[in-house]
């Protein structure tokens, strides 16, 4: 694939892009707020398209740490395939523990290691994040998508294969990036989607009919 | 493919897996056999009932927050044996060396859409991984044991040791060190063999045992050398426990050949304080209080505040 | 009269759309901005009778230009568009002091209604 990024979609579908994704997280914070009992802005939505190879660093140029990370990963499927990586700094998480509301917290101690429990929760957070992000984008296309475990990964964001069999190797990838803050401002962290080039044909259809609306054809 | 009803009905009641599917109210609305031959409640007993009504343990924020997250989001709810060690409260299949009191179990949730698309529905997937956490358990036992005392090893102190530090600095709790060295055990093993240098090992940490309390961590740390976490315990306190140790120890008798040996040892004792505040620092603290107990004779115990003093 | 209605909104399409809404047979001067930043200088310098304001935007989000706006003038009319209708959100605009505040995508029924709820709001003080 040799075509330029601007082949995959012009400046004109960027922004009704990045409009679509705005709704759509404007959606899922307002539903997180009711299912989590949190605060959360989803701020304005960066889109990149990038060859898989180019991800990874990508992902950590945006992130400017490289003190500890803990993140989770997650792969979705349905007419969007793709990644999904929610990425926390230690602090954050630690944080993240005390603000969620009604807690069994203080027994829990005794039996598990703080380590697992903050693991723990991080983990149930973001799956429920990116549930709420990449259904409503699903929400666009009409469709509703599958989900496979999500990973907990402590670190730092070293991903060097995303696997071949949602990603072509020759084939772009939209990223999109978004940082997420709760209540508390210092509890934020990254949201970084990466969809798969057939996710791409999906999105510039439901692009075209939202353009539609606006007399652009 | 042919998968009309009758096959996907036979299918749920033959897996060795738990189906439950539960309304928007937390209903259930099916259940298949697998559940019903563990929980001994038969489908039409349940049906149409709220879930809490008969496992209450159920209804705690975090279920709840995740299946409204799916209600909501459709996405799927991962529960893993390692945080609830069961979901429904059944006993064991067969029985296991480590006698858990119940079925161990993990979990997975996810939507059932109708007609159009919505999401009317949540379904439940229970798994019996009791044997495969048996056999968890039993390696980590393993890994974290020293094979000839059976009390914990080296790996197992440094993990446990970033466990508690990482408390303290949460909570600000007290956290010391006691660390002791069989006196003179060279000699001992050149003396009487190797044989009886182990019989030494193992009684010292018998006669240890009693001293410490089931939250503290004991481990052998190297051949001779033996360390205690003590979590919530500040200095003076972990003093007492150290002289109780090193006494315990010396007025045991050990018998060779038909003569009494005596055993000591020296032990080092220090505190998370202002000056140590990483675990290098508190096992540095104890081991430089543990050698100048050696250095000033022997089967006595030594704080990093007589070192202080000295220096 | 004429009246200067100024859209401040970091999308094309979504100022389209708003653009697109407003009737044509009316004396309206129309002025975009694409962030929060260059809609603050705008309100600066044109004065506009209303302006329609999203909250999601880069350099200076939709929160500080309010903010900002109010100070200038606390009895500008901003209307706020946005796609995070979360109760606190609306406390936290409506603390600020908006207008109104529609929630995206929004229909152009919505948006003729809203600007002529204010045009009239304005013209009666």
């Amino acid at each position: 694939m040799t075509s330029s990024n601007d082949g995959v979609l012009n400046e004109l579908e960027k922004d009704a892009l990045k409009e679509i994704i705005n709704i759509a997280f404007g959606k899922a914070a307002a539903s997180l707020a009711d299912v989590i009992g949190l605060y959360v802005i989803l701020n304005v939505p960066k889109i990149e398209i990038l060859l898989p190879e180019e991800v990874q660093r990508f992902i950590s140029a945006e992130i400017h740490e490289s003190k500890g990370l803990n993140i989770i990963e997650q792969y979705f499927i349905g007419k969007i395939k793709g990644a999904a990586f929610l990425v926390l700094s230690y602090e954050s998480s630690k944080q993240l523990i005390s603000l969620l509301p009604g807690e069994e917290n203080k027994e829990m101690f005794e039996f598990f290691s703080i380590a697992m429990l903050e693991q723990e929760t991080v983990t149930e957070i973001g799956n429920i994040i990116i549930g709420a992000c990449v259904s409503k984008i699903a929400d666009f296309l009409k469709d509703f998508v599958t989900y496979t475990p999500p990973r907990f990964i402590g670190g730092k964001f070293s991903h060097n294969d995303l696997p071949q069999k949602i990603f072509d190797r020759e084939s772009y990838v939209i990223v999109l990036k978004t940082i997420f803050q709760f209540e508390n401002r210092d509890i934020s962290g990254f949201l970084f989607l990466v969809n798969s080039f057939e996710s791409i044909n999906w999105l510039k259809q439901a692009i075209k009919e939202y353009l539609k609306q606006y007399g652009y054809e | 493919m042919d998968m009309n009803e009758q096959y996907v009905v036979q299918v749920c009641n033959m897996l060795n897996t738990g189906i439950v599917i539960l309304d928007k109210d937390f209903k259930v609305h099916y259940w298949n056999r697998w559940m019903e031959i563990h929980s001994g409640i038969p489908l039409g007993k349940i049906t149409g009932i709220p879930i809490f009504d008969f496992f209450p343990n159920l209804n705690n924020p975090k279920f709840l927050r995740n299946c409204k997250s799916l209600f909501t989001f459709g996405n799927y709810y991962f529960l893993s044996q390692k945080l609830h060690t069961y979901i429904f409260p059944f006993h064991p299949v067969s029985a296991s060396e480590f006698n858990f009191e119940f079925m161990q179990q993990s979990g997975s949730m996810f939507p059932l859409r109708g007609e159009s698309g919505e999401i009317k529905y949540i379904c439940l997937a229970i798994h019996d991984v009791t044997e495969m956490v048996s056999y968890e358990q039993k390696l980590l036992e393993m890994a974290r044991r020293d094979i000839l005392t059976g009390i914990y090893n080296r790996r197992f102190l440094e993990e446990r040791m970033k466990e508690e530090f990482e408390k303290h600095r949460r909570y600000n709790r007290p956290l010391s060190l006691v660390i002791f060295d069989i006196d003179h055990f060279k000699h001992i093993n050149d003396t009487c063999g190797h044989q009886y240098g182990d019989y030494i090992l193992k009684s010292v940490t018998t006669a240890a045992k009693p001293c410490l309390r089931t939250v503290d961590t004991f481990a052998r740390y190297g051949g001779e050398e033996f360390c205690c976490i003590l979590p919530e315990t500040h200095l003076t306190a972990a003093l007492t426990v150290a002289e109780r140790l090193r006494n315990a120890i010396a007025t045991q008798e050990y018998f060779f050949n038909d003569t009494i040996i005596r055993a000591t040892v020296s032990v080092g004792v220090s505190e998370v304080c202002e000056n140590i505040t990483t675990p290098d620092a508190l096992f540095k603290g104890a081991d430089d209080a543990l050698y100048e107990a050696k250095k000033t004779g022997r089967n006595k115990v030594v704080s990093i505040n007589n070192l202080n003093r000295l220096s | 009269m004429t009246k200067k209605i100024l859209i401040v909104d970091d999308s094309i399409i979504a100022r389209m759309a708003v653009k697109k809404a407003i009737p044509k047979d009316k004396p309206y001067e129309l002025h975009e901005a694409s962030d929060g930043l260059e809609g603050l200088e705008k309100f600066k310098t044109i004065v506009p009778d209303v302006t329609f304001l999203d909250l999601t935007m880069p350099v200076m989000t939709g929160f500080q230009a309010l903010e900002e706006i109010k100070k200038i003038d606390k009895n500008a009319l901003v209307i706020v568009l946005t796609a995070d209708i979360q109760a606190k959100t609306m406390e936290k605009v409506n603390n600020l002091g908006v207008f109104m505040m529609i929630k995206k995508p929004s229909s152009k029924e919505e948006i003729q209604d809203a600007l002529e709820k204010a045009i009239k709001y304005k013209e009666s003080r």
